[in-house]
């Protein structure tokens, strides 16, 4: 101990395990990984350089556009060539760049308007190039809309179905969970076979089953929280099974006892006397679960019940990528699959991180 | 009067056969006096303890009898009145501060719990009142205290930390279960003083359930001695510890004298 006051600061259990986590180097990469892609997302409309609606037909499926910075053997600023195609013999565009036009990437290019946060009106973008030049950084799809962008705009709805998918899911089933176990008896009898109810139905069925009950004419972000709610519901029980089991032991602590000894109502016993402990399962199950979420999005999107064109999900986005022999020729339409595995693999390789800095007996195993 | 137990028995009630564990008690608490429950393991000291605050572990029951404070019978009282008296008026010490602090909250946020829930003061008075209450259980750093989580602390100031939360929202009787087993003789002689100097100036009526005659006779003003969930003698102090009648208590004494 370097620190050069008297008396050592009081650690949590939190700052223990955070920590203990903090000594996880790809852990921590992962973090400030997803910290960026949620940045995207929340950024999506400045750091695109078009909106996920703008298109421009004649350049379906347009090749991502390669970036130059030399010039006719002269370096120069980073630019990019105008786009030309012609029909080869089975009329199918072949696309080339057309060397006499450059346009140059510029940032804080004017462009769509859009709001910012929801409210400021404005028209820069990140980069971007001027009109009439076109820049597919990651290829176009079939209506000659920048996949890049409308990737940007899709994570807003992958990422955040997770983070709200989870939020619902876990306050109902540390809810549930929690009142099973204080009270044991028969409500928990009750809950818990509600809880096997929705554990013996396959997931995707259910998923599926839940979707067709929801009307065809929602608009889409209608349709976005009738998701979210459908992948909670499928979601609690599980979570909600094993909070019970913890909270069987937890409820005969003393300091439960000591905590009614003071007069305190069962709910603020369960909220802030039980449930506080199974935190250090809960954090990491929520990291391990939110993949499922998106995952479950993404799904529902690919086969056309999630998220509806022209708005861009990751899983919408790929159902362009349905068909093999559009992957032949556009391969670059995977790239949402990319985004999606990136984020899978993220949150997983932090939960296992968490679990690890939070379970003091792996910790004496290891 | 203010606590009267009056023919309480209490049952196990999840056995094929019903078993008794306390069998027809009846004592009294005055008002400003430490009554003592004296007793050997799994005499039904604790277990009346429990009862008094309807606090039985799920498997017992109240059979009959009643528990009388301040005129009113607790065992039939409504969860909700219950817990307003709960930590208001009647304040539970438990054997082991150690298991009885939540281990994830401060000293201080645990003693605010109880103001929070029993009386209007705003955070700055509450924090105030915990820092008031720590001092006047003798402990004298109590802005440290306030942050530091239970096992930092020793069992000591554990122990007395454990009694100002007790004590946090002005209760009229302490129930102390067996306060200084726990601790060595030195605490245990501190603990007493301090008992003694609350019980003076809190005007505080103690129940205090113990197996050591030792510390009955420096703080009871009355004993009730329990074995086998039935009281076999009671009466004051001085009389029980001079001139016990029951063999049990007789036994108890020489124990201690020993």
């Amino acid at each position: 101990m370097k620190s050069k006051s008297k008396e050592p600061k009081p650690i949590s259990e939190f700052q223990l395990a955070l920590n203990n986590f903090k000594r996880n180097r790809l852990a921590h990469f992962c973090v400030y990984l997803l910290l960026a892609l949620y940045g995207m997302a929340v950024f999506a409309d400045f750091l695109s350089p078009y909106s996920f609606e703008n298109e421009s037909r004649q350049y379906s499926y347009s090749p991502p556009t390669p970036i130059h910075i030399i010039h006719e053997g002269k370096m120069t600023a980073p630019f990019v060539y105008g786009i030309e195609f012609h029909y080869d013999e089975n009329r199918k565009r072949v696309f080339e760049m057309d060397k006499t036009k450059k346009f140059p990437i510029q940032l804080f290019q004017t462009g769509d308007e859009y709001k910012l946060f929801g409210v400021i009106p404005c028209r820069y973008h990140f980069f971007g190039v001027p009109e009439p030049g076109r820049m597919y950084l990651m290829g176009a799809d079939s209506r000659g809309r920048d996949l890049f962008s409308r990737i940007l705009y899709g994570a807003r709805v992958s990422l955040s179905i997770g983070l709200i998918g989870v939020l619902i899911s876990f306050s109902i089933g540390l809810l549930v969970g929690g009142i099973a176990g204080y009270y044991g008896g028969g409500i928990d009898n009750i809950l818990m076979r509600i809880c096997e109810m929705f554990m013996l139905v396959p997931g995707f069925y259910l998923l599926l089953a839940l979707r067709a009950a929801v009307p065809d004419d929602f608009n889409s972000v209608q349709v976005y929280f009738a998701i979210v709610i459908i992948l909670s519901f499928i979601g609690w029980a599980s979570l909600a099974r094993i909070i019970r089991g913890m909270c069987l032991s937890l409820r005969e602590r003393e300091y439960v006892l000591a905590a009614k000894a003071i007069g305190l109502s069962d709910l603020a016993i369960i909220l802030k006397h039980i449930l506080p402990h199974t935190l250090s399962y809960s954090i990491f199950a929520v990291m391990l679960s939110i993949p499922g979420y998106i995952l479950g999005e993404s799904a529902l999107s690919l086969i056309g019940l999630g998220i509806q064109d022209p708005y861009a999900s990751w899983g919408n986005l790929l159902s362009d990528a349905m068909s093999i022999v559009r992957i032949k020729f556009a391969p670059w339409i995977l790239w949402p699959a990319f985004f999606i595995f990136l984020t899978v693999i993220c949150f997983n390789i932090i939960g296992d991180a968490l679990r690890d800095s939070l379970d003091p007996m792996l910790k004496k195993a290891a | 009067m203010l606590l009267a137990v009056k023919d309480l028995s209490i049952v196990v009630n999840d056995l094929a056969q019903e078993k008794t564990i306390v069998d027809g008690i009846s004592f009294e608490v005055k008002e400003k006096t430490v009554t003592a429950l004296v007793g050997g393991s799994g005499s039904g000291k604790t277990t009346t303890g429990l009862a008094t605050l309807q606090l039985l572990p799920s498997g017992l029951s109240i059979k009959r009898g009643e528990v009388i404070f301040k005129n009113e019978n607790l065992a039939t009282l409504p969860q909700e009145r219950l817990r307003n008296i709960r930590g208001k008026d009647i304040a539970m010490v438990f054997q082991e501060p150690l298991s009885a602090f939540n281990p994830l909250f401060t000293i201080g946020a645990q003693i605010e719990e109880v103001l929070m829930f029993h009386t209007d003061l705003n955070s700055t008075k509450r924090q105030a009142r915990v820092f008031e209450i720590l001092n006047l259980v003798g402990i004298d750093e109590a802005k440290r205290i306030y942050n530091q989580y239970p096992h930092h602390l020793s069992g000591g100031l554990r122990q007395r930390a454990m009694i100002a939360q007790a004590l946090a929202a002005n209760p009229s009787l302490m129930i102390a279960d067996e306060p200084t087993s726990n601790l060595d003789v030195t605490l245990q002689a501190k603990v007493i003083d301090l008992f003694r100097k609350l019980k003076a100036e809190l005007n505080l009526s103690i129940l205090l359930i113990t197996h050591d005659l030792g510390m009955v006779e420096h703080l009871a003003d009355e004993v009730v001695v329990m074995k086998q969930g039935k009281i076999v003698e009671q009466g004051t102090t001085k009389n029980i510890i001079q001139n016990p009648q029951h063999p049990y208590t007789q036994k108890l004494i020489e124990v201690v004298k020993v």
